[in-house]
């Protein structure tokens, strides 16, 4: 319980008075003191660290500041031991692997050797391995830690560990490859104490490292030393504030601090080729984007300014030809996402460049990146691009707007892809091809010019090859595979956000993506929240597509199953029971069209269908799509040509976009033509095989 | 003769003889409709009566693929075993006709079906024998490059920081591998020849007697066999090219790439043939240098004076 100096004044002008200002002052020197719920400042971490590049063992200690957030007493905390993952094939992580090669024999692990309170209580011993998600004994990836006295709410517990990490060889993420590490999740790193919507009581949020999920954690700051031999290159989250060599060692030791964030890692190799640049928004933004920008968001310019960030890149030697290529998409997306979604507030980004056959590229961080690239490199296969934009992306998706990777992994794998979409296809237009294509480490853009394919298109690809598999939205380690898990969190879920787009219009998505960022930045939303934004500001409940869309695996899909016309004919009857029969005298010049439109899919959607005529008119008409089938019947002086749903396609999840469609007259040319450039493949492909035989 | 003078005596040959150019194209192209028929009856189903076939008539559309792919998928992949058989057929068809072609190539007489017929039916067994025997040599050399290039490469691709030196020996392992893989179709090529020239049978002894040609006439086999292997790369790979520059606007432009396509394909056999033909002319040109050689040691053998 910290006491601040203007309540202080009052108090003491008495002597019984003095006796509480003792009291408060001695409870000032318990483990346990009251502070503000700021949601940046719930666990800060203060580490020492040594690396031992010839054992891969990391010797650290760490000071940790925990506030209760939460509105209850907190009786136990519950910290994850990341590394233990790698600890053996018993491990849920291992399990779930499938084990490793017989070869393998650099295991991993984290070692608690000391844990004391501030007042000097040692809790070493009182620490249990946790298994709340698959009761695996045998897992050490969550440990509970009982405390001798509850934290109170909104007091601050500090508590001292000393801790022993042995780096596995890189199988995902974090490890060695030769002299190469990459450092993360390698520190005891609390879970998070929550207290879900309409629970009466909060609890610990701390689930087991598994093979699809990644991770969830409270921000906080953290001030990290890292020592290394001197030889070696280190890059890490937030700034380098301090660097002091110890030449009998022939060590130095580098720290680095960054508040508001709520992880840390780090990378070392003698290898890394550093170069700095400064991104610069006022040489970066020009005027005219920065007003198209607030006028797409309706804010004023000013609203959109950003800071410069030092950007840090860690370069592999035989990638230094491509210095300028990574600068000139990290100087451009860090433009894009900074003015449409908002500003990032830290003043570093480092991205680390990893080495052929590390397994660690394609990997974020707060601050920090991974990528990989080939050496052979081209500028027409955008791999790397998109790499980087996806990466930076989780920037705002996980590292600012922190939701829960273990349960809600479409909030930052999905908003990921979509951003990528955005950008790639903003920046890049359609001559974009972001697929690795490579033989034997050369580009195939060498020898041919692949056709443009967009993310937009490559993500609807993946997903269309399993849409069913798996229910969205569901825990990470509960898919059906590591494949399921990556289609329903970052495929299929950027599609739906460019669907959402595409039927809500571009000003109102950016203007939904800006708000969510905003308001939730340096917090972890729920997939509801995003939704209550999309409500709020488009002022449409999509709660029911929501459900079927992301929760379900049921798939949309809509065709146009009829399109006739007749004649129109005067109508024949009677106008009373002794009268002739006579016509009508209604105007019969012209037809009466119908169009038969049909759902085949479970997920309903409204949809637009336009009706060509003959004459060269159209007529559109909106159905709500709920029912299995609607007929649309229109008059117009020409019969019909064509009818179409969803013209400009904007429907992305639907999963024919062939049948979208009907014209009276066959269209004999586009069949004529695949047909017969299939054919000539499928010839020259004879040719070659009895050519080797 | 040179190796142009032996190229230029295949395309002579061929030239003299385009009915076989036919005889090759027309099973290729048969076998390749069966194929494809049962696909084309879905794609056009697809893209019929759909507006999405108007956007593919301009350029390809992915998206189409993608549903088409989604829609159909089971259909193709039973589609499979079929195709894989139709494969088959059109490899011992084409075995067949190699055997005639051989045939009429090496007697240099004109064209003459009967005896083309008769020649690829008394050849079939030993070609088909010296292609089964071709497979245990290519996995030799596959197996042995496996062994190989996991020696020199060893731990290098788990221990490299860098991929260039991986990407180099890789590079410098595939030519290598390449080499020894044309060698081996070079010297089944060559055993085929000798099969029908020689009118022998024994596919061991027809293959290590081409071996034996081979590595006493290792320039000018090679040269030959580059060379054709060359031009077959280079019409291929124009070919695909030029096919891929043609924007099919209407009907009838279709109707005519079609042909255009064929043509190329035609091309394509009609570079086949020549290689037969040339390799023929050089077995026969160097089989008749030996011979001479030959007699002409016998005849100054029978007029040294007896010791």
């Amino acid at each position: 319980m910290s006491v601040s100096g203007s309540r202080l004044r009052p108090v003491i002008s008495s002597p019984a008075n003095l006796i509480w200002v003792g009291l408060v002052c001695a409870l000032c020197w318990t483990p346990v003191t009251a502070l503000t719920s700021d949601p940046t400042q719930i666990a800060s971490y203060n580490i020492r660290t040594q690396l031992d590049v010839s054992t891969k063992i990391l010797t650290g200690s760490e000071d940790i500041s925990w506030t209760n957030g939460s509105d209850e007493p907190v009786s136990e905390l519950q910290f994850h031991l990341y590394m233990n993952a790698f600890r053996s094939e018993k491990s849920s992580y291992m399990r779930e692997r499938g084990g490793v090669s017989s070869a393998f024999n650099d295991w991993g692990g984290i070692d608690l050797k000391r844990i004391t309170l501030s007042d000097g209580t040692d809790l070493t011993n009182a620490g249990q391995y946790l298994h709340p998600d698959d009761g695996n004994a045998a897992d050490q990836t969550v440990m509970s830690l009982a405390l001798p006295k509850p934290v109170a709410a909104g007091e601050t517990l500090r508590l001292h560990i000393e801790f022993v990490t042995k780096l596995p060889r890189l199988l995902a993420r974090s490890g060695f490859r030769g002299d190469y590490f990459f450092v993360g999740q390698w520190y005891p790193k609390l879970g998070v104490y929550e207290k879900p919507k309409g629970a009466e009581k909060g609890k610990w949020n701390c689930h087991q490292y598994h093979l699809t999920s990644e991770f969830f954690a409270d921000f906080g700051s953290y001030n990290v030393q890292v020592t290394v031999p001197s030889n070696y290159v280190v890059g890490a989250t937030g700034e380098l504030v301090g660097t002091q060599e110890d030449a009998a060692s022939k060590t130095t030791t580098y720290t680095y601090t960054q508040n508001e964030v709520h992880d840390f890692a780090w990378s070392a190799s003698p290898h890394f080729q550093r170069i700095e640049r400064t991104f610069d928004p006022a040489r970066e933004v020009p005027q005219e984007e920065l007003d198209a920008t607030a006028r797409l968001l309706q804010v004023s310019p000013v609203e959109l300014s950003l800071t410069p960030i030092k950007v840090v890149l860690l370069m592999q030697p035989e990638h230094l030809d491509q210095v300028e290529r990574h600068w000139n998409c990290i100087r451009s997306v860090m433009k894009f996402y900074g003015l449409r979604f908002g500003r990032y507030p830290y003043k570093t980004f480092t991205l680390v460049d990893t080495p052929a056959n590390a397994n660690g590229g394609g990997m974020e961080y707060p601050t920090l990146v991974t990528t990989d690239t080939h050496w052979l490199s081209s500028e027409h296969t955008k791999d790397l691009e998109g790499l980087i934009a996806h990466e930076y992306g989780h920037q705002y998706w996980y590292g600012l707007v922190a939701n829960n990777e273990f349960e809600d992994a479409m909030l930052d794998e999905g908003f990921a892809n979509y951003s990528t979409v955005l950008f790639t296809e903003t920046v890049y237009g359609r001559n974009y091809n972001g697929l690795p294509l490579y033989l034997a480490g050369a580009p195939l853009s060498w020898f041919f010019r692949p056709p443009p394919v967009s993310e937009t298109e490559f993500n609807r690809a993946i997903y269309l090859m399993a849409p069913k598999a798996d229910d969205g939205g569901k825990p990470a380690w509960q898919y059906s595979g590591d494949f399921s898990y990556s289609l329903n969190s970052a495929f299929k879920f950027s599609l739906i956000l460019k669907t959402l787009e595409n039927h809500l219009g571009e000003q109102t998505m950016a203007r939904i993506m800006r708000t969510y960022f905003d308001r939730w930045r340096f917090r972890h939303p729920k997939p509801q929240d995003f939704f209550d934004v999309v409500k709020e500001i488009s002022g449409r409940d999509l709660t029911h597509f929501f459900q079927q869309a992301v929760f379900g695996s049921n798939v949309l899909d809509y065709k146009i199953e009829e399109i006739s016309s007749s004649r129109l004919r005067p109508l024949r009857g009677q106008t009373g029971p002794d009268e002739q029969t006579t016509a009508s005298n209604e105007d019969t010049s012209g037809f009466e069209s119908k169009v038969l439109v049909r759902r085949l899919g479970e997920v309903v959607f409204p949809v637009t269908v336009k009706v060509t005529f003959e004459d060269g008119q159209t007529a559109y008409t909106e159905w709500d799509g709920k029912d299995r089938y609607t007929e649309i019947k229109l008059v117009r002086p020409a019969p019909i040509k064509s009818a179409e749903l969803d013209p400009e396609n904007k429907i992305l999840l639907d999963v024919n976009l062939a049948n979208n469609s009907k014209s009276e007259e066959s269209n004999y040319l586009a069949g004529a033509k695949t047909s017969s450039r299939l054919l000539f493949w499928l010839q020259t492909a004879l040719q070659t095989l009895v050519g080797i035989g | 003769m040179t190796v142009l003078g032996v190229f230029s005596k295949g395309v002579r040959q061929v030239m003299s003889m385009k009915r076989l150019v036919l005889i090759f194209f027309l099973p290729n192209l048969l076998l390749a409709l069966m194929m494809i028929l049962p696909v084309v009856s879905l794609i056009h189903g697809s893209l019929k009566q759909s507006l999405f076939g108007t956007n593919t008539t301009s350029r390809f559309e992915i998206l189409w693929l993608e549903d088409f792919l989604y829609g159909h998928g089971d259909a193709l992949v039973a589609l499979l075993p079929i195709w894989l058989a139709l494969a088959i057929l059109y490899f011992v068809v084409e075995l067949f006709l190699v055997g005639g072609a051989l045939g009429v190539f090496s007697s240099g007489e004109p064209l003459d079906l009967r005896k083309f017929c008769n020649e690829a039916y008394r050849h079939f067994f030993i070609l088909l024998r010296l292609f089964l025997l071709s497979l245990l040599f290519y996995g030799l050399v596959l197996v042995v490059y496996g062994m190989v290039a996991d020696t020199l490469t060893g731990d290098l691709p788990r221990t490299s920081a860098t991929e260039q030196p991986i990407v180099l020996i890789n590079w410098a392992l595939y030519a290598v591998l390449f080499f020894f893989l044309s060698l081996v179709n070079m010297c089944f090529e060559y055993a085929r020849v000798k099969a029908v020239a020689d009118r022998r049978g024994g596919a061991l002894r027809e293959t290590w007697s081409a071996l034996k040609f081979v590595m006493r006439n290792k320039l000018r086999t090679l040269s030959v066999y580059y060379l054709l292997l060359l031009v077959q790369v280079t019409v291929t790979v124009l070919g695909v090219h030029v096919v891929g520059l043609l924007s099919q606007s209407s009907l009838l432009v279709v109707a005519l790439v079609f042909v255009v396509q064929e043509l190329f394909v035609m091309l394509r056999v009609t570079v086949r043939l020549v290689s037969y033909s040339s390799e023929m002319a050089l077995y026969h040109s160097l089989k008749a240098v030996t011979e001479e050689a030959r007699e002409s040691a016998v005849s100054l053998a029978e007029q040294l004076p007896a010791t």
